[in-house]
């Protein structure tokens, strides 16, 4: 996920990775972004928590059982905002596909060495408000598995494109 | 004059007397020996106050730069305080510390002392660091001196226990000197959420650093208190988990 810049690029940033029988789910999201990082770091922690047992007998059961356990998070616990800034990006796939949800993103790319290209257009409901839903939101089949990786950027993360590879996985928190 | 330095000033003529009554505090030792002196001229000759402390030709004793610091205050009514410190830490090697301690215990979130720092300590950036630790402009004034290089001082101000130090370092690209940032912050205060400031920094990739970390605590109470912290970092969790027992 494509965050922002400043002193705490990265606050709030949580990811999880699941993969059991060929299915595979990845997760990353963004909560409690602007709170100051001693406070954010407990509401990473309730999603670290909560996801610790997601999975699925494929790709469309795991995005189910993340959402169940999201959804379920007692907004109370989820930050000052109690949930309401949450950006996440989930992608799933399985032998039949690849599916793809969020809430709270500005844009998903799809994204390779030679070109960086929208997955979607700015209209796209896969481009849902952030917070946590009332209800699991659709998903999005691709009709092709993408060339490259797919870079989401949080609202409100200044979504530009990053320059280079190298830049573009350093805005991701990712060690080149 | 005879009496000037008891704070009579009334047979002082300025700016004529100027000149003798600078031979007359060049003659004095002792800062409490001008005390008087220069709390009469804040108040009744600013100017030629100024000029004595901070002038092209101020005097350069460590007693009248101790002096000086006595009335910052009426000083830094009539002078950029940056400018004040500057001077007075140019004019006397000797008293430097004192100057920059005085400077950042009075302006603790001022940019320009992370420029003086290093004109006037060993390690640059300690005493304001130090001076700053309980301000909100904490964090700022860490990513300030990071990045000057001001690394070593850095470390030395994770001591206070706060987090920002170490982020700073590692926002600076040294994470070996973050990772030792982050275990002195632990020493003193073993709550201290560096894993949160860390990860606020570095991101999800920050693995690496916390199992350099871990074996670094020095208390139980530190390694209890990061437990909860590790949780999305299962093999600094696992290593946390095994030495545990070991620790005091």
């Amino acid at each position: 996920m494509l965050c922002g810049a400043g002193r705490y690029p990265f606050n709030g940033l949580f990811e999880r990775r699941w993969s059991q029988g060929g299915v595979r789910l990845d997760l990353v999201g963004r909560v409690a972004a602007s709170s100051p990082p001693e406070v954010t770091w407990p509401v990473v922690i309730r999603f670290h928590q909560a996801l610790a047992d997601v999975g699925g007998a494929d790709r469309l059961s795991a995005l189910r059982s993340a959402w169940d356990r999201i959804l379920t998070l007692p907004r109370a616990a989820l930050g000052p905002a109690q949930g309401e800034d949450l950006a996440l990006f989930l992608v799933a796939s399985d032998s039949a596909g690849i599916s793809v949800a969020g809430v709270g993103l500005e844009m998903v790319w799809q994204w390779s060495a030679e070109r960086v290209r929208p997955l979607v257009g700015p209209e796209h409901p896969l481009l849902a408000p952030a917070g946590v839903p009332r209800l699991p939101p659709g998903a999005l089949t691709l009709d092709a598995a993408p060339e490259g990786p797919l870079i989401a950027a949080a609202r409100g993360a200044r979504s530009t494109t990053a320059v280079t590879p190298k830049e573009t996985l350093a805005r991701c928190g990712l060690a080149p | 004059m005879r009496d000037v330095l008891r704070g009579d000033l009334s047979e002082l003529r300025l700016p004529q007397d100027l000149a003798a009554l600078r031979a007359q505090i060049e003659g004095i030792a002792d800062p409490a020996g001008l005390t008087l002196l220069y709390e009469a001229l804040a108040k009744r000759h600013p100017v030629a106050l100024l000029d004595l402390v901070i002038g092209p030709r101020a005097v350069d004793t460590p007693a009248a730069v101790r002096a000086a610091l006595g009335v910052v205050e009426p000083l830094e009514q009539r002078a950029p305080p940056a400018a004040i410190y500057k001077r007075l830490l140019e004019v006397q090697p000797s008293t430097r510390a004192e100057v920059i301690a005085m400077a950042a215990q009075r302006h603790p979130a001022a940019g320009w002392l992370v420029g003086l720092s290093d004109l006037a300590e060993p390690v640059p950036g300690v005493a304001h660091l130090m001076a700053c630790a309980g301000h909100p402009a904490f964090p700022a004034i860490c990513w300030a001196h990071a990045a000057v290089g001001h690394v070593e001082a850095l470390v030395l101000a994770a001591e206070t226990g706060r987090a920002e130090p170490a982020a700073a370092l590692l926002s600076a690209g040294r994470e070996d000197l973050a990772v030792e940032a982050a275990a002195r912050a632990l020493a003193t205060e073993p709550t201290c959420p560096v894993v949160a400031y860390l990860a606020a920094v570095g991101g999800v990739s920050i693995e690496a650093l916390l199992l350099q970390l871990v074996p670094r605590l020095k208390s139980a109470r530190a390694g209890a208190a990061l437990q909860g912290a590790l949780i999305p970092f299962p093999r600094a969790s696992r290593l946390l988990a095994s030495v545990l027992p070991g620790m005091l």
